[in-house]
């Protein structure tokens, strides 16, 4: 699926969001189980979830564009800092 | 009888996370005396299939894949060009982009009303979870007591709403998913649009 055209998030914006991504997939205590779906054929762990933000795929750039959208409510850093606060599932 | 079709291709993951939604309104309607529905699913579900079920049916509610112009991923089940098999009649497309330009497309072509998401709908696993019960409730008034279409879209913009205040700033905000919930069901009410007819009702 093309995704449509995410207005800017700077690519030290999104390296920020991967990194964020991995210390919360490493923390998570289901890293390998199925968690999220869009746009790709797959339905995503919390792991595949860092690896496609990392690599820009389809999935990838869908979930930068989830983001993006969050600011609407939350600040970027804000959004990212969140990632790192998550702890164990309630 | 009200004849109501639910499409649901199964190709995929991401397209058996949908069907599971589905499979939540059809328990919903099968003990409705008013609601006859069709299950169209997996292999049933073609392009030919689809060209004779959507015309004979109120409403039709897929569970699909989406693109800006079509519904399904990479076959089109409809698009402009069969979109006319639809004339009269009610469509809710559970897909991706699909209520950007199929919607718009599909009255112009004379659908009563198109209820679908203009962006990327997303799906909180595991199924059907969350956002399958949203979806499941919001299509219940309309299918089976008589609510407008409108409260389709009210009702499934106040659910995803709901999730996302509860994992924002509620008490499931602690969640280790809490980030992910919240910006996805944001997404996916943000993107809800609804072409044509807004009071067309289930007779």
């Amino acid at each position: 699926m093309a995704i449509p055209i995410t207005p800017d998030l700077s690519t030290a914006d999104i390296d920020r969001l991967v990194l964020a991504l991995r210390s919360w997939a490493e923390s998570h205590p289901a890293p390998d189980e199925p968690l999220l779906s869009f746009a790709g054929a797959e339905v995503l762990t919390p792991r595949q979830l860092a690896d496609e933000v990392e690599g820009r795929t389809t999935n990838g750039l869908a979930f930068i564009r989830m983001a993006h959208f969050g600011t609407e409510v939350m600040p970027f850093e804000e959004i990212v800092a969140h990632f790192g606060e998550s702890k164990a599932a309630v | 009888m009200v004849k109501v079709a639910l499409v649901r291709p199964e190709a995929d993951s991401v397209e058996q996370g949908l069907s599971s939604w589905a499979a939540l309104v059809l328990t919903s309607v099968g003990g409705s005396a008013n609601v006859s529905a069709t299950d169209l699913r997996g292999t049933q579900v073609t392009r030919a299939s689809v060209d004779r079920t959507v015309g004979a049916q109120y409403a039709t509610l897929f569970f699909a894949h989406g693109q800006p112009d079509r519904i399904g991923d990479p076959t089109p089940w409809v698009d402009t060009l069969n979109i006319g098999n639809a004339s009269g009649t009610v469509l809710v497309a559970f897909s991706c982009l699909a209520g950007d330009r199929l919607g718009p497309d599909a009255v112009a072509k004379g659908a009563r009303a198109f209820l679908g998401f203009d962006d990327i709908l997303t799906n909180y696993h595991p199924q059907p979870g969350l956002f399958g019960q949203v979806v499941d409730d919001a299509l219940r008034g309309f299918l089976l007591s008589g609510k407008p279409l409108d409260d389709v879209r009210t009702k499934l913009l106040a659910g995803f709403q709901q999730i996302e205040s509860h994992y924002l700033h509620g008490p499931g905000q602690g969640h280790s998913n809490a980030t992910v919930i919240w910006l996805a069901a944001h997404i996916n009410w943000r993107g809800l649009v609804l072409d044509g007819d807004r009071q067309a009702t289930v007779p």
